[in-house]
């Protein structure tokens, strides 16, 4: 049997194009390993964080976990709450990935890592999207139509530029809670001395829904984002994927890791491993869409084509500045607030939006204390009175900063006779010197316009190269043709017939997540398939 | 072991927020302690440790000691999973959410900054003198 297309992956790029092909008429073969698991998420009742708290005796499953693997010990990083813990599932195992600095997050989940994504939805400027590669004409009308499926709150202000030009069709921004009110109103205040440091604050777009869309409700700011999908506000890729798969031109294939393709003279041959046999199985089609997000797609493709062995890699430098806003001292946060990230600050040395740093804003409550505790160095005993009374004062503002390819940074295919495949992709990433110059100066003036807004930084935490699982440009978009190169309608160079729908292809990663990005990406790389397909 | 551990959880809770802990927490601890294999296997680490079990009013001082010098130490490790069970449990969790209060009780969370910062000092002073008595 020859399908017509197989796409790989389930995550965003995978769902949206198979989503696109789906409504062009086409019939897809969804190849996926697709773990799983809701028992813990199941788990968590509905209510309010502090209703939650106090009511709940079960919470300590969901809280903490049965095996207590939500209690970070030893080196912040990336940390998944119990019940999103399945998103990483086996990833040692069937995807394993050897580096001293590089600590990427990746999921062999259903739905990907948008099963857990923090649900900002950047609309990049032009100059970005040229940077990148990409088609930035094309990509203003993908945005729109990908907010269309998933739903977007946002609203026009000075971050407009950055991060949702363009983009018609949404609801209401989300509410910001009282300290975050207080920052923005100090901003507002003396806006043009911001704007003559090249700061400028606003509300970066999110996929979360502030009234209902079809069988989707509207947030009621529950505060329980990080623990589950209340009325299913927050998008998660899953939803789509349910949706696709009661459609009968749809057919999902769980428990298979894709190895590697072979093109021959009239189809695609896809090779896979079962995950629950380890049976090997393959799948021909005549067109092969590989969606198994930056670092999986490498693997495929280092599998599959001769020449070079070494990709470059792209990924964010992250910081973490954890800051007090006096003002909020003895006060409490409401009870109907949201954890997500409520209000962004955008850095741009060069007052051109290309290179601009993206820093996002939180107030913490529903991560708990306990988190926070371990970071102070006082006794637990002594930290818990004074964090607690500080708790709703304290701002979280994570910095993060664009990256451009650079020889030392690369991802390279190694043997690994313990690895069910045989190999390992080992990961090498150092930031230049002028790079790490350039962060720190725009740390700067992070801290610098925080105390200006009335917040007292406390501690700049830098996390390690991976942390903020946003990755990109191992098949860089190329013109020439160029060995594992991408052409700008995502075709993998070398081949005929095999298609990039994620980020492989983005030869320059802002600072700004990439998620809508890549859906609209996915969308594009779908739409250009089906528009050649009609021309043929 | 089982009925050391549930002491453990007991002394620690006191320790913590000034309460005894339910049989569930207390069991959690227990719990907690053998799946996350949290092992005092230096000696300097189980000196530390029998001395908080014979003396709880050196919990704070040890702990503190170890919060600047050694912050990754299995000894704070298990006080930490004690401090995350009582947080997750609708009977401790007020002692973790934050209340309003008046501006003037600001004096007295930074009296107990000083007090805290106090106890650190006593608390480096102990722990490295285990380490240099029991190298």
């Amino acid at each position: 049997m020859i399908h017509d297309l197989v796409v790989v992956g389930s995550g965003m790029s995978g769902a949206h194009a198979a989503q696109t092909l789906l409504e062009g008429g086409r019939r897809v073969t969804m190849l996926d390993v697709g773990f799983r698991d809701t028992r813990v998420a199941d788990l968590v009742p509905h209510g309010d964080f502090l209703s939650v708290r106090e009511t709940d005796e079960s919470q300590h499953r969901y809280f903490l976990g049965d095996a207590f693997e939500g209690i970070p010990w030893g080196e912040a990083g990336h940390s998944l709450t119990p019940p999103r813990r399945y998103i990483a599932h086996e990833v040692e195992r069937w995807i394993p990935l050897r580096s001293e600095h590089f600590q990427p997050l990746e999921s062999l989940c259903y739905g990907g890592l948008g099963s857990g994504w923090g649900a900002g939805c950047a609309v990049y400027p032009p100059i970005e999207l040229e940077a990148m590669g990409l088609d930035a004409g094309a990509l203003g009308a993908a945005y729109q139509v990908i907010a269309r499926r998933i739903g977007v709150a946002a609203q026009r202000d000075d971050a407009t530029p950055y991060c949702s030009e363009g983009l018609d069709e949404v609801q209401e921004p989300l509410r910001m809670d009282r300290s975050i009110r207080m920052l923005y109103e100090a901003y507002t205040r003396r806006r043009h001395a911001f704007h003559a440091r090249g700061v400028f604050m606003g509300k970066d777009p999110m996929a979360v829904l502030t009234r209902p869309l079809g069988d989707r409700g509207g947030t009621r700011y529950t505060d329980m984002e990080f623990w589950s999908d209340p009325d299913r506000a927050v998008y998660r890729t899953w939803m789509t994927l349910d949706a696709l798969r009661r459609r009968e031109d749809f057919h999902y294939v769980p428990r298979r890791l894709v190895l590697r393709f072979e093109e021959m003279s009239d189809r695609v041959r896809v090779l896979t491993r079962r995950t629950d046999t380890l049976d090997d199985e393959s799948f021909d089609c005549r067109t092969l869409v590989l969606a198994a997000g930056t670092l999986g797609t490498a693997r495929i493709v280092l599998r599959s084509l001769p020449g070079p062995r070494r990709l470059p890699l792209l990924t964010n430098a992250y910081a973490i500045a954890a800051c007090l806003n006096p003002r909020m001292l003895g006060a409490t946060l409401e009870r109907e607030r949201t954890s997500l990230g409520q209000l962004e600050m955008f850095v741009d040395p060069d007052r051109n939006r290309l290179g601009a740093r993206m820093i996002s804003l939180y107030t913490y409550r529903s991560l708990l204390l306990f988190k926070l505790l371990k970071e102070v160095p006082l006794a637990l005993a002594d930290a818990l009175p004074l964090m607690r009374a500080m708790s709703p004062a304290i701002v979280l503002a994570t910095i993060n900063h664009p990256d451009h390819p650079d020889p030392g940074k690369y991802v390279e295919r190694v043997a690994d006779p313990e690895s069910p495949t045989g190999d390992a992709l080992r990961a090498v990433y150092a930031l230049t010197e002028l790079e790490r110059r350039r962060n720190a100066r725009c740390e700067r003036t992070v801290l610098g316009a925080l105390r200006r807004l009335g917040c007292i930084p406390l501690k700049l935490q830098h996390l390690p190269p991976g942390a903020t699982v946003h990755y990109g440009g191992t098949l860089p978009f190329r013109e020439d043709e160029a060995p594992l190169s991408l052409s700008r309608e995502g075709r993998l160079a070398g081949t005929r017939s095999v298609l990039v729908a994620d980020g492989s292809g983005f030869r320059y990663l802002p600072a700004n997540g990439p998620s809508f990005t890549l859906m609209a990406n996915a969308h594009l790389v779908a739409r250009g398939l089906l528009e050649r397909g009609a021309s043929a | 072991m089982s009925d050391r551990r549930l002491d453990e959880a007991a002394l620690l809770a006191r320790y913590l927020v000034g309460e005894t802990p339910r049989p569930q927490e207390a069991e959690r601890y227990r719990e907690a302690v053998r799946l996350r294999g949290v092992e005092l296997a230096r000696a300097r680490d189980r000196r530390l440790w029998d001395l908080m079990m014979r003396r709880p009013a050196m919990i704070g001082v040890v702990d503190a000691g170890l919060a600047l010098t050694d912050p990754h130490s299995p000894v704070r490790h298990r006080i930490y999973l004690m401090l995350a069970i009582l947080e997750a449990s609708p009977a401790h969790c007020r002692h973790f959410l934050p209340a309003p209060y008046p501006r003037v009780h600001l004096a007295g969370v930074a009296w107990r900054g000083v007090l805290a910062a106090l106890r650190a000092l006593a608390g480096i002073a102990l722990v490295r003198s285990y380490g240099v008595l029991w190298r």
